[in-house]
């Protein structure tokens, strides 16, 4: 009984912690998207964010739509996202002169390049890395809004289930 | 029945009352309100057999005193069954069953209604944990031989009803209207082409039209909520009653019923209600704490329970590199894609499932319980347990060369199990089955 309560939570208390200090990330993530990104893509199920180019616009730059990222951190998971935004490299068979390790062959450009060039922004390396954190955190909270409410209401159903259960077999279960 | 109350002298007896002190008042209300509760409840009781069905099923239903955790799955499934009959009414609310609004709507459900996650989630949870504690009841009556003598018909309802539950969950996992969704019903109803000469005109009247589409989505929506729905309920009905008509049986695989005191209660039983109530009870909460941390805190249980493929919305110009079906239908997928020859590999993904209705007729054993069978019947059933788990991996993954050899192996060795019962439980040695269950 004690190990199973343990085990419950510690489940709670990893998943609280894990989810709780991101707000200030995500803000900052959001304010680089539609920054470096929403002129392209959309977030379809994110409700204030219709600002990507027209379709044949979109079409004549790149030979295709970008696609919608409202779900793309629920179907390739937060790390997919990371490694994309950071393997970009220089490749000179490219329409944008870059290509990316993930996606060979991708048509869209490095968008975060400006984020990296120390000569012409103050940033440094450590905060380009920090940007992309701050924009895949975003992108993944994008997937699942609900995600923070559901942890929150989570941990009191599960402590109301153990005590109820723990209380019942008290009464019921004579030793 | 009838108490005190019901004297007239009663008032007159009691000094207290005859003053109209209001306490007092107060308790001749209340008895009042019992004694019309009473004639209600006898009035009904005489036109509806309440206390009957209560004494028949609860108070007066002897089970065998030595059932374990395993006995209270039966619960446990029912308590499912209904989270997916309410989650499914509030998700049917919301749902747009067309191919333009589908996706969008389980979005709009999963983000703008309120605790619109939590039903969706209590469903698609709700719909592995159906099938993780069917297929433990499933494996009970196999261990025990609950399927023996004089429990066969319950056996068989038990069967149809795993069968129209695995319906049920293939006709709604196309409703969510991703590409998972879209590209299993597709190869799903493709199956039913290798009929001789029917086939490809049967699976157009599936669908409805030559591709899963529009059609096909509206009636796989009217076969989720209300055809198979009503018809599990039937079936789950019929299931109760038949188990009841014959009394449950038990680890030992003993006959408790046979064994009677001089008022004709079986000696090694008691009533269901109030003790094997509480354990359910208690099994049920157990199990919905187990169920809650995986809707709250892993509802996708790591792209098992739901596909990441399935966000994105069904493309028919775009097949995934992999096509798989739910976990729970992936051991008999695996066999499909196991044998190389199409007609040959359905037919043995459906005798994979057909060959449980015989499983009454196939054990010649004279014991139940596989804790007086013989060592025969436990490696089988060892190797049986042991194939389904790993045709389930193989059915998850990617088709290698080893695996599909590997799984051609596991067939085998499923297909064991049933095609060899009748000699290897003839020939192998039992242990002496006790009158009496061994305290």
């Amino acid at each position: 009984m004690i190990h199973t309560m343990a085990l419950f939570l510690i489940l709670f208390f990893n998943a609280w912690f894990a989810h709780s200090d991101q707000m200030t990330q995500r803000r900052h993530g959001e304010s680089l998207f539609f920054d470096y990104c929403s002129g392209c893509h959309t977030l379809r199920y994110v409700s204030h964010s219709q600002l990507a180019m027209p379709e044949v616009e979109a079409n004549r730059w790149f030979g295709k739509v970008p696609p919608d990222l409202s779900l793309t951190a629920r179907v390739h998971g937060a790390q997919w996202l990371a490694t994309y935004l950071t393997g970009f490299y220089p490749d000179t068979h490219q329409p944008f002169g870059v290509n990316n390790r993930l996606i060979p062959g991708v048509s869209m450009p490095n968008v975060l390049a400006p984020l990296q060039d120390k000569t012409l922004n103050a940033l440094n390396q450590q905060t380009y890395q920090q940007a992309i954190d701050d924009i895949v955190i975003f992108l993944v909270y994008a997937a699942e809004p609900t995600k923070s409410i559901r942890y929150q209401i989570g941990v009191g159903v599960i402590i109301f289930l153990g005590v109820f259960f723990t209380l019942c077999r008290l009464v019921f279960v004579k030793k | 029945m009838s108490g005190a109350g019901n004297s007239p002298r009663d008032g007159l007896q009691d000094p207290e009352r005859v003053s109209g002190d209001k306490a007092t008042h107060i308790k001749r209300r209340e008895r009042h309100g019992q004694r019309t509760l009473k004639k209600l409840f006898k009035w009904l009781d005489t036109r509806l057999p309440i206390m009957n069905t209560w004494k028949r099923y609860a108070s007066d239903y002897y089970v065998p005193n030595n059932l374990n955790l395993y006995y209270c799955l039966g619960a446990i499934a029912l308590v499912v069954l209904f989270n997916q009959l309410l989650s499914g009414i509030w998700l049917t609310m919301f749902y747009t069953p067309t191919i333009a609004g589908a996706f969008d709507s389980i979005e709009i459900i999963m983000r703008e209604v309120h605790f619109g996650w939590l039903f969706r989630y209590l469903h698609s949870t709700g719909a592995s944990a159906f099938f993780i504690v069917l297929y433990l009841h499933l494996f009970r009556g196999l261990l025990y031989g609950s399927y023996q003598k004089p429990r066969e018909f319950v056996w068989i309802l038990g069967m149809l009803l795993l069968m129209l539950i695995l319906a049920e969950a293939f006709f709604g996992y196309l409703l969510p209207w991703g590409q998972m969704s879209y590209w299993g019903a597709q190869v799903m109803t493709s199956l039913l082409g290798v009929i001789p000469y029917v086939g490809d005109t049967l699976v157009a009247w599936v669908r409805g039209d030559y591709g899963v589409g529009q059609t096909t989505l509206q009636r796989f929506f009217a076969l989720h909520v209300i055809a198979i729905p009503l018809l599990i309920l039937l079936f789950v009905w019929l299931h109760i009653v038949a188990l009841h008509h014959v009394g449950s049986n038990n680890p030992e695989g003993i006959d408790i019923y046979r064994i009677r005191d001089k008022k004709g209660r079986p000696l090694d039983g008691m009533p269901f209600y109030p003790v094997y109530f509480i354990k359910d009870f208690l099994a049920v909460l157990l199990f919905l704490t187990l169920f809650c941390v995986v809707v709250f805190f892993y509802p996708d249980a790591g792209g098992l329970f739901l596909e990441p493929n399935n966000f994105i919305p069904a493309n028919r110009l775009l097949t995934p590199d992999h096509i798989s079906p739910a976990w729970y239908m992936t051991p008999f997928y695996a066999m499909l894609r196991a044998i190389p020859h199409k007609t040959g590999g359905v037919l043995v993904m459906c005798s994979a499932v057909l060959l449980l209705f015989l499983v009454p007729w196939l054990d010649k054993s004279p014991v139940r319980s596989m804790r007086y069978k013989g060592m025969y019947s436990k490696f089988a059933l060892a190797g049986l347990v042991g194939s389904f788990f790993i045709l389930g991996y193989f059915g998850l993954t990617e088709m290698t060369s080893w695996r599909q050899w590997g799984a051609r192996f596991c067939t085998l060795v499923y297909f064991g199990y049933f095609l060899f019962m009748p000699i290897y439980t003839r020939v192998e040695r039992c242990a002496r089955v006790p009158d009496r269950i061994p305290v």
